[in-house]
C-alpha cells in the first residue's frame, strides 16, 4: 500500500474527534498525515495546504450553521491555490450527503456513521472492507439452533394424543381447498395437457366471483387488472424514485444491533403489488430482515384464487401467482418473505403458491383461523393438516400464531392449541415456529397483568413456552399490539421497546408494525415504517447484549401458564376430538370471545 | 434551453455543483427540473446518468470525478428529467470544455453552484443572477453587482506589455492594497472573485488604480448580462423554508447600470437574454 500524504482540516471550533481518529489510524498505517488545529481561518488553511502539498485532503464540519458558505469558500480557495490540481478533497460531517458534497464541489462526501475504515479506504483509493455485503445481512433461518425437544413430557404426550387424533380424522377427509391445492400444483407445472385439465377441474371448484375472472376477465369488486405498461416499468424502478442519485441511508444496516437475531419483520399489503415492492425496498433499506404479505380478508372467503396482476383499491394485496412473483422479484437476496396460510378457504393452495413464488415462510394455525378468523373448524382442520403436509413437502417453515388472544381467548388456551398444531407439524416432518403475542390483550386488560409494566407477562409467555419445548420463537403480531395510540412518537416508542424485549429474550424473530398501522385502519405510509424501523434500531442499539430485567412476577405467571396449558390439553384429550374441542370452546369459548367460523361449513367430505 | 431550442441552436450543458434534484439540498425547496431537449450534449456524473429519466447515449468520460462518480459526456436521445453534477474544479472544467469543443456546438451552458466561483475561470462569458436571496438590501445588491461587473470588465493583457508583475491566484483586498504602482497581470478575474468579497475587492482595485496600478488579465471573462430573481427563501416557524418575492422593477432599477443589461426572465422573456449571451460569446470568439 503506497503511503499517502494527507491533510486533515477540522473546520469546527472543537469537533475534531473524527479527524483525530482518522489521523491516528493513518499514522499507524505509515501514511503521512498533517492534522491542522480546529477553526483556522481559510487563508491560513490554504497557506498550509499549499506548502504541505497533500495528495488527499479531508475536511470535517459538524456544525450546520454557515457550513455551506464556509465549505464553498474553502473549496474555491483550494482550487485557486492550485491544491485541487494535485489532491482529492473530501468532506465529512453530520449534515453531509453525497448530493451536498457534489453541490459544494467536493470529490467525495461522508455522512454521519462513516467509519474510520471508510475514510482510510478513500485515502488509499480503494473500497472500504465493510462496503458491499454486510455480514449481518444474510438470510436468517429462524429454526436453526433449535432441537424441537419437548421438555415437558406430560404436555408432549397430551399434544401427541390430541394431535394424532386430529391427523387421523383429517387424513380421512378432503375439501375443495385440498383438491384445489393439488390442482394448482398441476397447473403450475407447465402448459401441457395435464395442466389444462387441472385448470378445468379447478374452475369447477371455484367461487362464481373467481370464475368470472377466469372466464370473462371480470375483475373482482374493487380490483382491476394492471396494464402491461404498469408492469413493464417494473418493481422498484430507480427512475421512479426521482432524479436523485440514491435512495435510503448510506449505511443500509439491519435493525438488529450486532446480534444475529431476532429477524425484524414488517407487514406489507397496500393493495398494489408495485407499491408493495416500493414499500419492501424502503423497509429493507431501513433495516427490515423480513416482510409479511397481507392479503384482503375477502380473498380468504372465496373458494379459489384469481390469476394475473391484480391491484386492489383497499388494503391487502390480492394473492395471485403473478402478484406473488412480482413482489418476490423485488426482494433483496437476504430478505425473508412470508406468505400466510392461516385462515380461510384457500390455505393449502396458498402454501403451494407461496412455495412456487419462492417464499421463505408461511403461517398456519388451525385454532386461530377457525376461532378468530371466521373459517369453519372442520374445514380448517382438514385444510390445515394439508397445509402442514405441503409445508413440510416444500421445506417451508411456518409460524403458528395465537391471534385468537386478541379476541379475548386467554393465552394458556391459545398456547395449548398452538402446541398441538406444532406437534402435528413436527410429526409430519415440518418446522413450526411458535408465535406468542406480545400484546395488551383483552385477557390482561381484564386480569390487569400489564397494569404495572408490559414486560412481565410477555416474559412469562416466553419462559412458559421454553419450559415446554425447545422451539424457535417469533413474537408478533405485531408486537405491542393494543399499546399503540395515534401519536406517532408513542407508537414508534412502544413498538421499539417491545422489540427490545424480544431481543433481550433472545428470540428468533419479531414482527413490528409501522407507527400508523395499529390505529389507522387504512393505508400504511412509508414514513410510518421508517418511524418504527428507526426507533427499533435505536432501542436495539441501546440494549445491545444487555437486557431487560423482569420482576419475579414473570416467573410466577410462567408457572401458572404451564399448569393451565396442561389443564386445557387434558380437557381436549378427554373430549377425544380436536375438531369438537374447537367447536365446544376448549381452546377458546364464546365467553372468551372466540366464535367458531362459518366459512366453508359443510364442504368437508370423506376421501 | 427553451429559447436556444426554439432558435435551433445546439447546446452543451453541465453544472459545477448539483442541479436538477427535486428539492434543494440546503433549503429543501423545489428546484427547477432539468429536461434538456434531444440532441443536447450533457456532462454529468455516473450516478446521475444511472438515475436519469432522459434516455442518454454515453459518448465517453470527461476525466473529471465528483462525489457522485465520474463525469460522463452524453448526448440526450429522448427528453426526460435528469440531474447535473459536472466538473467541479477549474482544471477539470477546462479539460471537459475542451472535449466539448470537438463537437459542433453553438453554446455550452455551465450552471453555477452555491457560493463557488473558482471553476468559472474556464468559461468564456458569465451571466450573474442576483436578487433578495443574496441580500434584502437593494443598495447592497446594486453595489455588489456593480463591483462584480467592474471586476469582470478588467481588460485583456496586451501583447508585449512592459514589466508586468504577476499576481497570485488567490487575492484578497488586503493583497491589492499592497500592490505597487505599475502593470499587474492576473490570470483571470476569477482570481479576484474567489475571496468572496467583491465590494471590498473592487474598492481596493479603484484605490490601486488611483495609485497608478494598472491591472490586466490574461484570460478575460466578460459579463454578458445580469439576471434578477426577485424570489427568496424564508425560514418558516417550523424550521422549513418557503418562497417570498420583492418588487421586480425596483430591484431592476437598483441593479441596472451603464453597459450592463439586466433581465428579469419572467417579464422580459428569454430572447433578450440569449441575444446578450450570444453577442458576448461572439465577441470572445473574435478576440480569441
Amino acid at each position: 500500500m503506497k503511503p499517502r500524504r494527507v491533510l486533515l482540516i477540522p473546520l469546527d471550533p472543537v469537533h475534531d474527534v473524527g479527524l483525530k481518529m482518522i489521523h491516528r489510524h493513518l499514522m499507524e498505517h505509515e501514511h503521512q498525515s498533517l492534522l491542522l488545529a480546529p477553526d483556522l481561518p481559510v487563508d491560513e488553511i490554504v497557506r498550509s495546504a499549499r506548502s504541505y502539498a497533500p495528495e488527499v485532503v479531508l475536511v470535517s464540519r459538524t456544525i450546520g450553521y454557515g457550513a455551506g458558505e464556509l465549505l464553498s469558500r474553502l473549496i474555491d480557495a483550494l482550487d485557486q491555490a492550485g491544491v485541487r490540481d494535485h489532491a482529492r478533497v473530501a468532506v465529512g460531517g453530520m449534515a453531509v450527503r453525497r448530493e451536498l458534497a457534489a453541490e459544494l464541489g467536493f470529490d467525495a462526501g461522508f455522512g454521519p456513521g462513516t467509519t474510520v475504515e471508510e475514510a482510510v479506504a478513500y485515502v488509499e483509493g480503494r473500497q472500504a472492507d465493510n462496503a458491499g455485503a454486510n455480514p449481518l445481512r444474510e438470510r436468517i433461518d429462524l429454526t436453526s439452533g433449535h432441537s424441537y425437544e419437548w421438555k415437558h413430557t406430560r404436555i408432549r404426550d397430551l399434544a401427541a394424543e390430541i394431535g394424532q387424533e386430529a391427523l387421523d380424522w383429517a387424513m380421512r377427509r378432503t375439501s375443495p381447498g385440498v383438491r384445489r391445492a393439488h390442482l394448482r400444483t398441476a397447473m403450475l407445472d407447465g402448459g401441457g395437457e395435464a395442466s389444462q385439465e387441472a385448470r378445468t377441474e379447478y374452475l369447477k371448484l371455484a367461487d362464481p366471483m373467481i370464475l368470472a375472472g377466469y372466464l370473462r376477465g371480470e375483475p373482482a369488486p374493487r380490483t382491476r387488472f394492471m396494464t402491461r405498461e404498469e408492469i413493464g416499468r417494473g418493481a422498484a424502478d430507480p427512475k421512479d424514485a426521482g432524479s436523485g442519485a440514491e435512495a435510503g441511508p448510506a449505511e443500509a444496516l439491519p435493525a438488529r444491533w450486532k446480534k444475529p437475531r431476532p429477524a425484524v419483520f414488517i407487514q406489507y399489503g397496500t393493495g398494489c403489488p408495485l407499491l408493495d415492492s416500493a414499500h419492501i425496498k424502503v423497509a429493507e433499506a431501513w433495516g427490515a430482515d423480513g416482510v409479511v404479505h397481507f392479503d384482503p380478508s375477502w380473498g380468504a372467503r372465496r373458494e379459489g384464487f384469481l390469476e394475473g396482476h391484480v391491484t386492489h383499491e383497499e388494503d391487502g394485496t390480492v394473492i395471485t401467482p403473478e402478484n406473488l412473483r412480482l413482489i418476490s422479484a423485488s426482494r433483496a437476496p437476504h430478505t425473508l418473505w412470508q406468505v400466510r396460510a392461516h385462515r380461510g378457504l384457500n390455505t393449502p393452495e396458498t402454501v403451494v403458491l407461496a412455495a412456487s413464488a419462492g417464499a421463505d415462510l408461511t403461517k398456519i394455525n388451525i385454532a386461530y383461523g377457525s376461532l378468530g378468523a371466521g373459517t369453519d373448524p372442520e374445514r380448517l382442520t382438514v385444510d390445515g393438516v394439508e397445509c402442514l403436509v405441503l409445508a413440510a413437502q416444500h421445506g417451508l417453515p411456518y409460524d403458528v400464531v395465537t391471534n385468537e388472544e386478541l379476541c379475548g381467548v386467554p393465552s394458556y388456551k391459545a398456547f395449548a392449541a398452538m402446541l398441538t398444531v406444532a406437534w402435528m407439524g413436527l410429526y409430519l416432518g415440518g418446522r413450526p415456529v411458535l408465535q406468542p403475542l406480545f400484546c395488551n390483550s383483552p385477557e390482561v386488560m381484564v386480569g390487569q397483568q400489564m397494569d404495572d409494566n408490559y414486560v412481565d407477562f410477555n416474559v412469562a409467555k416466553v419462559i412458559a413456552l421454553r419450559r415446554i419445548m425447545d422451539a424457535p420463537l417469533w413474537p408478533g403480531a405485531p408486537v405491542g399490539f393494543l399499546t399503540h395510540t395515534g401519536d406517532r412518537v408513542q407508537s414508534a416508542t412502544t413498538t421499539a421497546l417491545h422489540a427490545a424485549l424480544a431481543s433481550s429474550l433472545g428470540v428468533d424473530g419479531v414482527s413490528i408494525a409501522s407507527s400508523d398501522e395499529a390505529y389507522s385502519g387504512g393505508p400504511i405510509s412509508a414514513m410510518a415504517r421508517l418511524d418504527t424501523l428507526r426507533a427499533t434500531r435505536e432501542s436495539l442499539r441501546f440494549f445491545g447484549n444487555a437486557g431487560i430485567a423482569p420482576t419475579p412476577q414473570a416467573l410466577e405467571w410462567a408457572e401458572i401458564l404451564v399448569e393451565r396449558i396442561e389443564q386445557t390439553l387434558e380437557a381436549a384429550a378427554l373430549r377425544g376430538s380436536f375438531v369438537s374441542s374447537l367447536y365446544e370452546g376448549v381452546f377458546g369459548s364464546r365467553q372468551d370471545g372466540a366464535y367458531p367460523g362459518r366459512a366453508g361449513r359443510g364442504t368437508v367430505t370423506m376421501r | 434551453m427553451a429559447e436556444t431550442d426554439r432558435r435551433g441552436l445546439s447546446i452543451g450543458l453541465t453544472s459545477i455543483g448539483y442541479d436538477g434534484e427535486d428539492a434543494d439540498v440546503l433549503t429543501g425547496l423545489p428546484k427547477p427540473r432539468i429536461a434538456p431537449p434531444p440532441g443536447t450534449l450533457v456532462m454529468t456524473a455516473e450516478m446521475c446518468v444511472a438515475a436519469s429519466a432522459a434516455r442518454l447515449r454515453v459518448l465517453g468520460s470527461t476525466g473529471a470525478t465528483t462525489a457522485l462518480g465520474r463525469v460522463l459526456l452524453c448526448r440526450v436521445l429522448e427528453q426526460g428529467r435528469l440531474a447535473l453534477a459536472g466538473p467541479n474544479t477549474r482544471r477539470a472544467l477546462h479539460d471537459a470544455l475542451k472535449l466539448c469543443r470537438r463537437h459542433p456546438l453553438d453554446l455550452v451552458l455551465v450552471d453555477g453552484a452555491f457560493s463557488r466561483i473558482a471553476p468559472m475561470a474556464a468559461v468564456d462569458v458569465v451571466v450573474i443572477c442576483t436578487g433578495p436571496s443574496r441580500s434584502l438590501d437593494c443598495g447592497e445588491l446594486a453595489g455588489e453587482t456593480a463591483s462584480i461587473a467592474g471586476i469582470l470588465s478588467l481588460p485583456r493583457c496586451p501583447r508585449g506589455l512592459s514589466g508586468p508583475q504577476r499576481a497570485a491566484s488567490f487575492i484578497t483586498p488586503e493583497d491589492i492594497d499592497g500592490w505597487a504602482p505599475g502593470n499587474m497581470v492576473l490570470c483571470s478575474p476569477v482570481d479576484l472573485l474567489a475571496a468572496h468579497e467583491p465590494a471590498r475587492t473592487w474598492a481596493s482595485l479603484l484605490r490601486a488604480h488611483s495609485r497608478g496600478v494598472r491591472v490586466f488579465v490574461r484570460h478575460p471573462l466578460p459579463l454578458a448580462a445580469a439576471v434578477i430573481n426577485p424570489t427568496y427563501p424564508v425560514e418558516t416557524r417550523n424550521g422549513g423554508f418557503e418562497y417570498c418575492a420583492v418588487d421586480s422593477s425596483l430591484l431592476r432599477q437598483s441593479v441596472e447600470g451603464a453597459k450592463r443589461p439586466v433581465f428579469d426572465v419572467l417579464t422580459d422573456g428569454l430572447e433578450p437574454l440569449v441575444d446578450a449571451i450570444l453577442r458576448a460569446g461572439a465577441l470572445m470568439e473574435r478576440v480569441r
